[in-house]
């Protein structure tokens, strides 16, 4: 290869990763089915995706009663939460190793962190789906909203991968 | 290629063929025509200083804009303006190389920022969770092939570190190969970088990251982490090769020096010994390592100074009671000077008065 040509593949590597890291939650946008779900919300800042609110799903906090697996298939594992809609949000339904054939659900990873303020009654599920990035200076009214009661998020979903679309006052 | 030569050296060619030139040996013009073979190495360039920090400030900028999250353009059209600036800083830097090299060359160091910039916009269109340490990956990734490309060392490293962060940043999630296929090729761009001792540097430190990330996957005790990391300094300082020992024996030294300090924390020991006897184990490992120390000092080894003084400054901060600790450094500092006291005068008798 040519100077030139192997240059050119120096730059366009770099452009194919940030292609190839819209296709995933890009086609989740276009394709996937929207659910609302509860959750709530404070407003910290990342350095380099700057300010966002975190939001933490009422789906995040599994009852064990929905985990019928063995302790040792639980933690630090990626496990599947089939949801269902009760009302107008979605709550979990039953929890499965392997990919449901049917119905909504998400992909999410079982911690391993004991909770004092939950208990022991429910199992900590990290779906990637705690931060809504946005303006800076523009979170803490989102934050309010959130202390007087609750907020309502949006995510479409593609086979198990979530994106979180929108965030707004219950 | 010009062959490269330190700045000394040069001015000594210099000097030589002023002499050759003065006593007739060779002409001006020859001289002129030897002295256009050698190029001064490394010394710091001022204009491609004054580049590099400028590409680097838009870089931090664009990094910065993205971060903001300003609202008054959407994210398609930031994601195009990436998109665009990518493409016309390497365009420009690609041609540019030819006639003003050092201003090119910045301008592709400042494509590899605005690629950062591009992954955290993504990151923030689709709203990515948790601490996103994969971005680092990617960015690493990103930068790899244009430092192979141009051979540059000062991308390569930049490739390094970002990959150490992912490391470090990732230690219960992210993929649990890449340490496998990363540690080899920082080692393999060590050797293909003409053996920078840069290079080889940040190349162990990301093997040292990886270890660490290993044992943190698999909940090793702090105190086999620690023992584990101590003993690869002991290595990393004593074993004879030919590959930059310099470099191995700085950061062995280094590695032990910081491990052994921590090691001489009490609470660490719980899992080997019973409560009660920490303390005692860890005091024993203090005096172990302090005599170490004094026989690498010995042998010539500064750094062993400083982490005697660290050991010392740590143990007279710690919280024993006063009396014991004052008996405890009065009774260690006469040992240490009835040694001296004695060695000093054994070699004056041995050595007629040399000191060695």
């Amino acid at each position: 290869m040519t100077k030139r040509k192997t240059f050119l593949l120096a730059v366009a590597i770099p452009l194919f990763i940030l292609l190839a890291m819209t296709i995933k939650p890009q086609a989740t946008l276009l394709f996937g089915q929207e659910i609302v779900l509860e959750t709530k919300a404070y407003d910290p800042t990342d350095l380099f995706r700057g300010d966002y609110v975190a939001i933490n799903f009422a789906i995040a906090d599994v009852p064990k009663s929905k985990v019928t697996l063995s302790p040792d298939k639980i933690y630090n594992k990626n496990l599947y939460v089939s949801l269902k809609q009760e009302g107008k949000y979605y709550v979990v339904d039953q929890v499965s190793e392997t990919k449901p054939k049917q119905g909504v659900y998400l992909k999410g990873r079982f911690q391993e962190i004991f909770n004092e303020f939950r208990g022991t009654e429910t199992y900590r599920v990290d779906y990637s789906l705690d931060k809504y990035f946005l303006e800076q200076g523009s979170g803490m009214d989102l934050e309010q909203e959130s202390i007087k009661g609750g907020l309502v998020g949006t995510v479409k979903v593609l086979s198990g991968y979530g994106v979180l679309t929108g965030i707004e006052p219950r | 290629m010009k062959r490269q030569i330190t700045k000394a050296n040069f001015s000594l060619v210099n000097q030589e063929l002023d002499h050759f030139e003065s006593t007739g040996l060779i002409t001006g013009e020859q001289k002129t025509g030897i002295l256009e073979i050698y190029e001064v190495k490394g010394g710091l360039n001022f204009i491609r200083v004054v580049v590099t920090i400028g590409a680097i400030l838009v870089g931090l900028g664009i990094l910065s804009f993205i971060a903001s999250n300003w609202d008054g353009i959407s994210h398609l059209v930031k994601l195009l303006i990436i998109f665009g600036v990518f493409g016309g800083v390497n365009l420009a830097g690609y041609t540019l190389s030819e006639t003003i090299p050092k201003t090119g060359r910045s301008l592709i160091y400042l494509g590899t920022l605005v690629f950062g910039a591009g992954i955290f916009l993504i990151g923030q269109m689709y709203h990515f969770g948790g601490d996103f340490p994969t971005a680092f990956l990617l960015w690493a990734l990103g930068v790899l092939p244009m430092a192979f490309q141009l051979k540059d060392k000062h991308l390569m490293l930049f490739a390094n570190l970002l990959f150490e962060v992912y490391l470090l940043g990732s230690f219960d999630q992210g993929f649990p190969y890449a340490g496998w296929v990363g540690v080899p090729i920082v080692y393999l761009a060590f050797n293909y970088f003409d053996k920078s001792r840069l290079l080889l540097f940040f190349a162990n430190l990301t093997s040292l990251s990886f270890i660490l990330q290993i044992t943190l996957r698999y909940e090793v005790e702090d105190l086999y982490v620690a023992l584990l990391f101590f003993c690869i300094g002991l290595v990393m300082y004593g074993v004879k090769h030919n590959l930059e020992p310099e470099v191995f024996r700085v950061q062995g030294n280094i590695l032990f020096g910081v491990t052994g300090v921590i090691l001489t924390v009490p609470d660490l020991w719980d899992v080997l010994v019973n409560v009660q006897s920490t303390r005692l184990v860890s005091i024993l490992f203090a005096l172990a390592f302090v005599a170490l120390l004094f026989f690498l000092i010995r042998k010539g080894s500064l750094l062993s100074l400083i982490f005697v003084c660290v050991t010392i400054f740590r143990y007279y901060t710690d919280t024993f009671a006063f009396l014991p600790k004052s008996l405890f450094f009065i009774v260690g500092g006469l040992l240490l000077l009835g040694f001296g006291f004695y060695f000093e005068r054994m070699m004056k008798s041995a050595k007629g008065g040399t000191i060695a």
